[in-house]
């Protein structure tokens, strides 16, 4: 067995709001695995806290409202959440690099591409400048850019969308980090274009071996791209497990309804599936179960049985299970390399909460992990 | 299966709006202590005759009761007094903000006209006859104002009172010409006030009026409108001031036409630039289509959303307006009649070097004090209206 | 940009004659028209002698002529290709001729030589301004913007919108009372740039038989103390809320995330990157920064009696000299028309945005 590259424990963060109000948390003891070669996606709806977690890893969140309450963060072995500033600013580019959603706001407008590639390859590299520039130019043909040498010299605002995600990636991985963050990396693009980033993001990790964080909401981004699913509802994860094992067995209600909202072809129905009722306030987390005011699965069982307590959620009644209103669910293995977080799921009860971590991989890479002793 | 309960959203009527930005400006202090001050401003300003006059407020002479400060009001003052008035009484009452308007106005016209005719109060008085006769005993029993001198009273009666520092009796010294210095900084604060808002008021119709003309028409109108507005944007402000009063004599309401014809750029590059975004607007687009008629198109959807920088732009185009006064009167060139507080800064640095510090603080910080509060004030404004600033702060 | 810069120069001319016309139009239409307060000087002399010295002025200066006619004349003055003007003050041959400012009525000099003296000293206190000004304003912003909420930042914030709504003319006035005072502190000259003795003085600071003296260098640098002080307050004031805000407004952007996401340090970031776009609102805002300069100007040298050009142009119009008059505006609208111009070449070299064409 492998040892994680990254491990999320307990992760907690707090963002501070308006004088009076209580403090709002988006991410709740989020613990997450992430082995080197592997993709890990992590699901969710906008307000779920998948981009704070995300941001959280590099230490971005910005301090003033934010800050990280409780957790740890290792990174082989050290934490990131206790790494002083020039630590931080040694790993961040190096070990971990994170490319963003928006690529026009995501580059500097006033500097050429080459600029700012450079910028990262100095800072890391003790390379002379000429090599720089090769390193530079070699990472926009990697990425798939034409004409290399001469696309450097251009300013951000002259590429379309799709050369800037290439251009971002090139800047990320021009560094040869072991880990990329792509925070929904082609929720901004058009779908042709979404698939040829996405490819390009594959054939990268085959090369070079690195893990990939990917944050995104698209189930089909997930299906192509994924090892291992955690979805997060509310600031907590509340499944996780491979990518296949997740499609075929979906336990918890939340990714039941995620499944059953996306459309099939040759499927015959009036009405398109979706999850009733929004995603809560993060300043009014339901008690209990952030999920249950939503929760088909809760209503069911207390329709069935008499152990149900009425709730209103945005003035709509309804009964709703008695352990789902007062216990939050912890995230349970129930069955090897699947954890959920659900009262109900079966063989809940009988498991222990432990952090989710899955060594699982799709296509098995060992050459490039090979390669990677080498280089370490 | 729980459904989400649709919530449509409330309209906003113009008065709820207003009332909300009011509401907002009014939460954060700079603006509170701006507001503040304007209003004990207009409060000496409209009670000036009453607070600082050598005419007593009541007098007994020869057994008769008489109130010789009532007979030397002129029509300004009465009108002031009615319009202050007037304003207290229909503020708390519960109608709309047109009618209010429109009785206000109707009251104004109604006093003024009377007493424009009848209302002479006489040009040259001799002040010293009061203070003559109580000494000699003519006047046997008066109530004098809080501040007894008119800002004309050279106090003849006393001997050379130039220029003296403050004390008991003068609180704030005298000037140049004896007469009392707190008595003309309150009946200054009256240009103050009117030049601010009067000149802004124009400033801000000339240009809404050329900007929302030159925005909507657009072609030759507009590129004929920007040179013009070139023209005026380009010679240094100052220089257009002195040409302009160098037309006409100085007069207070020649001055306010002025000082309103010499910044009214600002105002028109913003109206023109909202109104040539929102002409191709879909919104715009579907008005007309619908059949609604142009005027209706401009004022209610174009204007409204254009006026936020104007009303901005307004709040520190009133302080830009009074300095631009205090400016004119220091150099020697503005109004010659009637003191400001600009006027009288000029006499603080005397021949020979002498340095007359209570006539460089008093008006100094008068003017100082209200273009800081006009200043706090359109910074509140732009941090209510402005939602790009938001919590930047 | 060439074109865009030749087009822009070009067009200065037709608005540069619209400044002109406007000025010379109302001095037209004031009472006693051009040259009124000079003619009417003449009061005192007896009516023979007094309408002798009315026509004399009339003659040489064309103030008979419709005013339309003068102001053609005036064009046809500064213009390089032009009627030549004879000495009695008819028309010549049309061609290219050289072209001048006239004379001016009031000093009975011609109006570039009053200018040579004038226009060096206005020059040289806004020269030593905008620096100050720029200087003091983008440090204090920055540093502002660096300790959002903290103490430095609140203090600045209160006091930056009160200085700036302090009045030119009570600073001036309270600057000379307080410290060009022998009633109070006496560290500074209250007027003038140089005292007289400095005109014999060598220029730079050395030690005599006599003592330490000051040279003249040093002197003009103890007499422009208060009046840049006067002059750059308010516009440090204002960049320094200009910077605060522009910086703040960058911190929060996106791509200072990615640099930040790169590894780079915070004053890395803050000044090659969020600094760098801040520039582009700095910029812009520096084309209204000289023309405000040269409003003060002109009431910091009337203040501190420095024959500059404000005081120069206070008194043109004040006399209705038409040449002075003139040639002052020409020139004010000269100096804003290309600051404007060099702001917006300055931007799109900042900006790679932006293009001309």
């Amino acid at each position: 067995m492998n040892k994680p590259l990254l491990e999320i424990r307990g992760l907690t963060v707090a963002f501070d709001t308006e004088r009076g109000s209580a403090p709002i948390r988006p991410v709740q003891d989020v613990s997450l695995s992430i082995f080197p070669g592997q993709t890990v996606a992590l699901v969710g709806e906008s307000g779920s806290g998948k981009s704070v977690t995300a941001l959280s890893v590099l230490r971005l969140v910005p301090s003033p409202p934010g800050r990280t309450l409780s957790g740890e963060i290792m990174l082989e072995g050290t934490d990131i959440c206790r790494m002083s500033e020039k630590q931080l600013q040694h790993m961040r580019g190096k070990d971990i690099a994170m490319i963003f959603q928006e690529p026009m706001t995501s580059l500097n407008p006033v500097y050429t591409v080459g600029d700012q590639i450079l910028e990262a390859i100095t800072l890391h590299q003790k390379v002379s400048f000429r090599e720089a520039r090769k390193i530079a130019a070699e990472a926009m043909a990697a990425v798939g850019i034409a004409d290399p040498e001469e696309r450097l010299k251009t300013y951000p605002h002259q590429l379309s969308g799709g050369m800037r995600q290439r251009v971002m990636i090139a800047m990320a991985l021009s560094c040869k980090p072991k880990l990329l963050i792509a925070d929904e990396p082609t929720t901004a693009l058009d779908v042709t274009i979404q698939a040829q980033i996405l490819e390009l993001l594959r054939r990268l990790q085959r090369e070079t071996g690195m893990a990939i964080l990917l944050i995104t909401h698209d189930l089909g981004v997930v299906a192509e791209n994924a090892d291992v699913v955690a979805v997060m509802y509310a600031g907590r994860i509340v499944e996780f497990a491979g990518v296949e094992e997740l499609f075929d067995h979906p336990l918890h209600p939340y990714t039941r309804g995620l499944f059953a909202a996306v459309p099939r072809l040759g499927q015959a129905s009036a009405r398109l599936e979706a999850i009733p009722g929004t995603v809560p306030n993060p300043a009014n987390f339901p008690a209990g179960c952030r999920f249950h005011p939503r929760c088909a699965l809760t209503q069911q069982i207390a329709a069935e049985s008499a152990d149900a307590v009425q709730v209103n959620t945005d003035h709509i009644l309804a009964m709703v299970a008695r352990p789902c209103v007062q216990q939050e669910p912890q995230l349970r293995q129930v069955s090897p390399g699947h954890w959920v977080s659900c009262h109900f799921a079966d063989h809940y009860a009988a498991a222990a909460a432990s952090p989710p971590s899955l060594e699982h991989r799709r296509e098995v890479v060992v050459e490039s992990l090979a390669a990677r002793e080498v280089d370490a | 299966m729980i459904e989400a309960s649709l919530q449509l959203p409330a309209t906003v009527e113009s008065r709820g709006y207003a009332r909300d930005i009011t509401g907002r400006v009014m939460r954060r202090w700079g603006a509170r202590i701006g507001a503040a001050w304007i209003v004990c401003l207009v409060l000496l300003a409209v009670f000036a005759p009453f607070l600082a006059t050598s005419h007593p407020l009541l007098m007994k002479s020869a057994g008769k009761w008489s109130s010789p400060v009532l007979q030397s009001l002129g029509p300004s003052d009465v009108i002031l007094q009615a319009a202050f008035w007037m304003a207290l009484i229909l503020w708390p009452m519960r109608l709309s903000v047109k009618t209010k308007v429109i009785a206000w106005l109707a009251v104004l016209i109604v006093t003024a006209i009377p007493s424009i005719n009848s209302l002479h109060p006489p040009q040259l008085f001799v002040y010293q006859h009061y203070r003559d006769a109580v000494r000699s005993g003519k006047i046997e029993q008066v109530v004098f104002a809080p501040v007894p001198f008119s800002p004309q009273d050279h106090l003849r009666d006393q001997e050379d009172m130039r220029l003296q520092p403050p004390e008991h009796v003068h609180w704030m010294g005298t000037t140049d010409n004896s007469a009392d210095l707190l008595s003309n900084m309150i009946h200054a604060t009256r240009i103050a006030i009117s030049i601010g808002f009067i000149s802004t008021g124009i400033a801000a119709v000339i240009g809404v009026v050329l900007g929302g003309l030159m925005g909507y028409y657009g072609g030759w109108i507009d590129l004929l409108g920007m040179r013009v507005a070139e023209i005026f944007d380009s010679i240094p402000t100052l220089l257009l001031l002195l040409c302009f009063v160098a037309i006409y004599p100085p007069n207070l309401y020649i001055m306010m036409a002025i000082i309103g014809a010499t910044s009214w750029v600002g105002y028109a590059y913003f109206v023109r630039g909202e109104f040539l975004s929102l002409r191709d607007r879909d919104f715009v687009h579907a008005a007309r289509a619908a059949g609604i008629p142009l005027p209706s198109i401009i004022f209610r959807h174009m204007l409204l959303n254009g006026l936020t920088p104007v009303i901005v732009t307004a709040s520190f185009g009133v302080a830009s307006a009074i300095l631009m006064e205090s400016t004119i009167s220091f150099l020697g060139i503005g109004l010659t009649d009637e003191s400001s507080w600009g006027a009288l800064l000029e006499e603080a640095l005397g021949g020979g070097g002498t340095f007359y510090w209570w006539i460089a603080l008093y008006p100094g910080l008068a003017i100082f004090l209200t273009v800081f509060a006009y200043n706090l004030i359109g910074e509140s404004l732009r941090d209510a209206l402005d939602p790009k600033l938001g919590r930047m702060m | 940009m060439l074109t865009y810069i030749l087009r822009r120069l070009l067009l200065t001319f037709p608005t540069l004659i619209g400044i002109t016309a406007l000025v010379f139009f109302c001095l037209a239409a004031s009472p006693g028209g051009i040259g009124g307060p000079l003619l009417k000087d003449q009061r005192r002399l007896d009516t023979v002698d007094a309408r002798r010295i009315q026509e004399y002025y009339q003659k040489r200066y064309g103030l008979d002529k419709p005013a339309i006619v003068q102001y053609g004349r005036w064009l046809n003055l500064i213009s390089p290709v032009g009627f030549q003007l004879k000495d009695d003050g008819t028309l010549g041959s049309f061609g290219f001729k050289w072209p001048s400012l006239g004379e001016s009525m009031g000093r009975h000099r011609q109006v570039a030589s009053v200018l040579a003296e004038a226009l060096p000293l206005t020059l040289l206190l806004n020269a030593i301004s905008i620096p100050v000004v720029y200087a003091f304003g983008v440090l204090s912003g920055i540093g502002s913007a660096k300790r959002r909420g903290q103490t430095f930042d609140t203090l600045m914030g209160a006091s930056q919108l009160a200085s700036w709504s302090i009045p030119t003319i009570w600073a001036g006035v309270m600057l000379i009372g307080f410290f060009a005072n022998r009633q109070y502190f006496d560290w500074f000259p209250p007027a003038g740039l140089h005292e007289t003795e400095a005109l014999n003085m060598a220029f730079l600071p050395h030690w005599t038989a006599a003592g330490w003296e000051r040279g003249w260098l040093l002197d003009v640098a103890w007499h422009l103390v208060l009046p840049v002080i006067c002059l750059s307050y308010g516009g440090s004031a204002f960049l320094t809320k200009l910077t605060r805000g522009s910086i703040l407004e960058n911190l929060s952007a996106d791509y200072v995330r990615t640099a930040r996401a790169k590894g780079l340090s915070e004053s890395v970031v803050l000044y090659r990157h969020v600094f760098r776009n801040s520039l582009l609102a700095l910029i812009t805002i520096a084309a209204s920064i000289l023309p405000a300069l040269l409003s003060g100007s002109v009431v910091v040298e009337t203040i501190f009696s420095i024959p500059g050009m404000g005081k120069i142009a206070v008194e043109a119009v004040q006399n209705r000299d038409r040449e002075l008059t003139l040639a002052v505006t020409l020139i004010g609208g000269v100096i804003t028309l290309l600051s404007q111009i060099l702001r917006d070449v300055l931007y799109a070299v900042a900006d790679p945005r932006v293009a001309y064409d």
